[in-house]
């Protein structure tokens, strides 16, 4: 046999208004692998508070206290936690069973905190559970249960990740006769079955009477003490075959031990939530995008269109002024002309609008226009010959700037609405041109247009001079 | 839901699903995402090329008049062609070309009509500033054997101000410039037509269909 637990001189001091309290004074104790050890005292004798020093649940003010040649007392909380969690079981006085999980699920929790797999935890929390005559009733929940049962459950929680040492605070509590002795013999099985180091604080002698050692604790001391003898009603119990626990109630029992709902796996509540909202997300983002793409394809192919149409108005769309005739008396005879330079794609245009502007004084006035009315609201197809566009205007003005001598400056507007269908409908574009014309005064001669510009005589007096565009 | 039977219903794992989802969300954005196709930029509108502009007509109105005589020119086959040369019988009319100017291709169709009208009035000669080699292949695009002289670096054009394919000069036998057109348009070429006292061109016929109205230019003349 080996120490499990060393505990020397403990002592822990409360502070009281009436000075302090020596909960636990100067306790030595030691514990060995396969030991039942009862500690018996009346109520706040300090039984409990000495349980909880041992577990290193709270720290002594003196003394020192070692688990399997550990220091307790000189570890990091975080790695005191990590032992505790390892190698030391608890079953206190209240059952402190979370009410949200069933009796598996509690009876599994510390193997799955330990870092166990679901199913190593889950399978020991079964067994434990079967063997303290929970078996039918796994799946009931804490206020669904008795009190003994929940001390069973609360057993089986303490035994669940195969402790060094077990620490029990009347483990005993609200079981009847029976369902106690049954606790004891179990207890006893594993003592023997794991080496295991029991320490439990009992008033009930039932529990002491399976002890090794028994103490008695008194206004925090520690005295050993003779062990009770064992009652009646063990002795019976001890004889009969078979468990004495009581059957589930009709209705509740399993035909068979359905398989676990283990904490960790997909079904435990948190795992459950996430992939839940993840499962939400993801249909929220689909939706979104989808809509979103389906909206970005319409736009896209609305400015594709549009796109197309204005490639179609400045890149396939030739137009220019063709002629000027003079036909006397100030009246010009025009042409603009149209041209699709790429035949492999048809288009349309409504109009061409064209307004005249002369320029006098520095502004631009407008020139009456002789154009049937109405033509440039023809819808026209442009075709890779030039099409003409005629139109006719009188200008024979008194007063006209001249940038050349002898020549006005005249503006012709044209505007035209570019589609790619013939009923001009959904996305047109609009493309205006300015062309800016220097066009001869008819009423001078060549030779008088060379004096003006100091020309030598025989030089080139074009009728008309196209600017080019600004 | 009964409680008790919550963790016993054999529910399907959510899991499967929501990673499939979380794929095609994965998927749907790769597919979706914004586009980086732009629109292109729209070019410049197709209007006119290369119109005259009224201070080419004023620079090349102010060297009418000026004498040629003196000025060398060659022939295709290298050799100097002096103006004692050339024919002084009838005026001569003077093109100025570039070998690599699809302008002066499309004027050389319309020069070769007016040049066929007027070639009892008038010696016509097609000047370029490249090679020989180069003027032939020049002539072998254009589809037509034009009278052809070299005028390297363009000395005489720039003699005259002229700076551009597509212009023309009509000369007289001694070397007077007696006028420089600033571009090619059908109304130049009835003006030259004119002046030597011939009818002016069918607009309508087919080799002369595009013809500019305007005085338009050409490419810029090498170098």
């Amino acid at each position: 046999m080996s120490v499990i637990l060393s505990a020397q001189n403990l002592s822990r001091i409360y502070p009281a208004r009436r000075g302090s309290i020596a909960a636990v004074h100067q306790v030595s104790l030691e514990i060995q692998s396969s030991e039942f050890v009862a500690v018996c005292g009346r109520s706040g004798s300090g039984k409990s508070t000495l349980m909880a020093l041992l577990g290193a649940l709270a720290r002594p003010d003196r003394g020192t206290l070692h688990l399997e040649g550990t220091d307790l007392l000189q570890l990091s909380p975080r790695k005191l936690a990590y032992l505790r969690s390892r190698r030391i079981g608890f079953m206190l006085q209240t059952n402190s069973l979370l009410p949200g999980l069933t009796a598996l699920d509690n009876a599994a929790l510390p193997g799955l905190l330990a870092g166990e797999s679901q199913h190593e935890a889950y399978s020991r929390a079964q067994k434990l559970l079967t063997r303290l005559g929970m078996g039918e009733r796994w799946d009931a929940f804490p206020n669904e249960l008795s009190g003994g049962q929940q001390r069973r459950v609360s057993l089986a929680r303490a035994l669940q990740h195969e402790p060094a040492l077990l620490l029990l605070d009347e483990p005993t509590s609200n079981l009847d006769p029976l369902a106690e002795e049954e606790i004891l013999k179990v207890l006893q099985e594993l003592r023997d079955e794991r080496k295991l180091a029991i320490f439990a604080v009992t008033h009930g002698d039932q529990l002491a009477s399976l002890a090794d050692r028994v103490f008695q604790m008194s206004a925090g001391q520690l005295a050993q003490a003779e062990k009770p003898s064992a009652s009646p009603v063990r002795s019976s119990l001890i004889e009969r075959q078979g468990p004495v626990f009581e059957k589930a109630p009709q209705g509740l029992a399993t035909k068979e031990t359905p398989k676990p709902a283990p904490i960790g796996d997909w079904r435990g509540p948190a795992s459950f939530f996430l992939a839940t909202l993840l499962l939400g997300a993801s249909l929220l983002y689909s939706t979104d995008r989808m809509i979103a793409w389906s909206q970005g394809q319409q736009l896209w192919a609305k400015q594709e269109k549009k796109r197309i149409t204005e490639e179609i108005a400045f890149r396939q769309l030739r137009a220019d002024v063709d002629s000027f005739d003079a036909m006397g008396d100030g009246n010009v005879r025009a042409n603009l002309f149209l041209q699709n330079y790429d035949s492999s794609r048809r288009f349309f245009i409504l109009g061409p609008a064209i307004r005249i502007f002369y320029q006098a004084n520095g502004r631009w006035d407008s020139v009456p226009q002789e154009t049937p009315e109405g033509s440039d609201a023809k819808i026209r197809e442009v075709v890779p010959a030039k099409t003409l566009i005629p139109f006719q205007f009188k200008l024979l003005p008194s007063k006209y700037d001249e940038l050349i001598r002898g020549y006005f400056h005249i503006r012709i507007t044209s505007t035209m609405v570019v589609s790619e269908t013939k009923e001009a409908k959904g996305d047109l574009f609009e493309r205006q041109d300015d062309y800016y014309i220097y066009l001869k005064d008819p009423r001078l001669t060549d030779d008088e247009v060379r004096r003006r510009n100091g020309w030598k005589p025989g030089s080139v007096v074009p009728p008309w001079i196209a600017m080019p565009s600004h | 839901m009964d409680r008790h039977a919550l963790p016993l219903i054999p529910v399907k794992s959510p899991w499967p699903i929501t990673l499939l989802l979380l794929t095609l969300a994965a998927l749907i954005y790769g597919l979706t995402r914004p586009d980086s196709k732009a629109p292109a930029t729209p070019n410049e509108k197709i209007s006119r090329r290369h119109p005259s502009t009224p201070s080419e007509l004023q620079t090349l109105n102010q060297s009418t008049g000026q004498n040629i005589a003196q000025s060398v020119l060659y022939r295709m086959d290298g050799q100097v062609a002096p103006w004692s040369s050339l024919p002084k019988e009838k005026p001569m009319v003077l093109v100025f070309f570039s070998h690599d100017c699809d302008c002066s291709l499309e004027f050389a169709k319309y020069f070769a009509v007016a040049m066929e009208k007027s070639k009892i009035k008038a010696s016509w000669f097609f000047l370029f500033a490249g090679t020989p080699d180069q003027i032939h292949g020049f002539m072998r695009k254009a589809g037509k054997d034009l009278p052809a002289l070299r005028d390297p670096d363009s000395q005489l054009g720039h003699r005259l101000g002229i700076t551009k394919s597509g212009c023309f000069i009509l000369v007289e036998p001694d070397g007077l410039v007696s006028a420089i057109w600033p571009g090619t348009s059908l109304a130049g070429l009835n003006d030259l037509l004119s002046r030597l006292q011939l009818p002016p061109l069918y607009p309508d016929l087919p080799s002369l269909s595009g013809i500019p109205q305007a005085p338009t230019a050409g490419c810029p003349l090498q170098p």
